[in-house]
């Protein structure tokens, strides 16, 4: 099964729309990702791991409402939001594969999102038409090696030798 | 289903862990995270009820930088195995690259571990996916206990496809074969993934020097 792929072009005119998008709403994070939890574009850049939690889980619960619209009979809910006391949460659908989630607080309002939302949704339709039927592979990016020097993808000490101390960390990272 | 960014040299792998009820599906992932150091994995999310079932599915995010130049990510979820969860799981099975099914080694278990398969195998189905084609690892979990099935028995009864998976016998409460299954499905995924990206490029390049 073929996976999605973004060429550096590709990926860098998805975060421009995307950091539009939090500007433009003065939201404080928004997140493009496929059906799958996979984050393609984000702002703000920072590497933040609970992002990629958030990404997983916001594409579940829109699965799930995906499920819950087949069940009333409405062919498909656009979008889904959440409001909390301060911040508050709009995942909107783009093209079917993919999302945008959209968090934001107080200081602005659900109608700024969405307006703002709608324009960048339909920024990102042709972008996301073409990274789904065309994933690029140039030459460029040469083939994939393994680092050999690895004898197991993750290297884990033996159950109960060394748990709940410092081990040697996998593999190197960053 | 790999997603590839060559600007964060970042590549995302899915792996599922599939199997009966109570098969010991969320321990797999509750040991890794134990036992991973922090900059390896990220948090552990569970969605499950009160009774410590799954609901919906429980998600580990881990990374490794076996392919070089590159950050892999290993997203592991696990599904729910009752069977009232089925839309569940065949959502949670959405692009998944590989897939660990955590068998429950206990005689009792048997016709359950059997359902639990033929469920898998309808719903890969379900979304275009062959069995035979899709990286596979069997987990024959809970050799601890006392009344359960020899190995070979249960191999017998599962890995029947056209070609034979791995089977790694463990005991996942105390962590025992729980790398050994994980290191097998993520080499599995990646040996499929580099062979399907290096095959196009070299067509590209074979195109392009013609
Ligand atoms: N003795 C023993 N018990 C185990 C083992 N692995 C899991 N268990 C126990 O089996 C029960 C179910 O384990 P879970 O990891 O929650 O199983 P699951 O497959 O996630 O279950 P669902 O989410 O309901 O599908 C728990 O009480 C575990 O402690 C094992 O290797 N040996
Ligand atoms: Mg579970």
């Amino acid at each position: 099964m073929t996976g999605l792929t973004l060429d550096i072009e590709q990926a860098r005119a998805l975060n421009r729309v995307v950091t539009d998008l939090l500007v433009q709403a003065e939201a404080s994070v928004v997140l493009l990702t496929d059906i799958g939890g996979n984050v393609l574009a984000q702002a703000p850049q920072r590497n933040d791991p609970h992002l990629q939690t958030m990404a997983a889980l916001a594409a579940g619960a829109f699965s799930a409402t995906r499920e819950l619209a087949r069940l009333t009979g409405e062919t498909a809910f656009r979008s889904v939001s959440h409001e909390g006391e301060q911040t508050s949460l709009f995942v909107q659908s783009l093209n079917e594969d993919f999302l945008l989630v959209i968090v934001f607080q107080r200081t602005t309002t659900l109608g700024l999102v969405k307006l703002y939302g709608r324009q960048a949704a339909t920024d990102l339709a042709p972008m996301l038409g073409e990274v789904r039927h065309q994933a690029p592979v140039s030459s460029a990016f040469g083939p994939f090696t393994l680092d050999e020097t690895s004898a197991a993808v993750f290297d884990l000490p033996a159950p109960g030798s060394l748990r709940g101390r410092a081990v040697r960390p996998p593999l190197r990272t960053g | 289903m790999s997603f590839v960014n060559f600007d964060k040299k970042e590549i995302n792998f899915k792996v599922v862990y599939y199997g009966p009820p109570m098969g010991g599906k969320t321990s797999n992932l509750a040991y890794l995270h134990d036992v991973m150091p922090a900059e390896v994995r990220g948090d552990l999310t569970m969605l499950s009820t009160q009774q410590d079932r799954t609901l919906y599915f429980d998600f580990l995010p881990l990374q490794s930088t076996v392919i070089k130049g590159f950050i892999s990510r290993f997203q592991l979820y696990t599904v729910p195995g009752q069977p009232i969860y089925d839309r569940t799981r065949r959502i949670v099975l959405t692009g998944a690259d590989g897939i660990v099914f955590v068998a429950d080694s206990q005689w009792s278990q048997m016709t359950s571990n059997a359902d639990s398969l033929e469920n898998l195998k309808a719903n890969l189905v379900s979304h275009g996916r062959s069995f035979d084609t899709t990286p596979l690892v069997f987990q024959l979990n809970k050799r601890d206990l006392p009344d359960i099935a020899p190995a070979p028995y249960m191999e017998f009864l599962l890995n029947r496809g056209a070609t034979k998976a791995d089977c790694v016998e463990a005991t996942a409460v105390k962590g025992n074969g729980v790398a050994e299954t994980l290191n097998r499905i993520c080499k599995m995924v990646l040996a499929q993934f580099i062979e399907e990206h290096n095959m196009k490029v070299s067509v590209v390049r074979r195109a392009e020097s013609a």
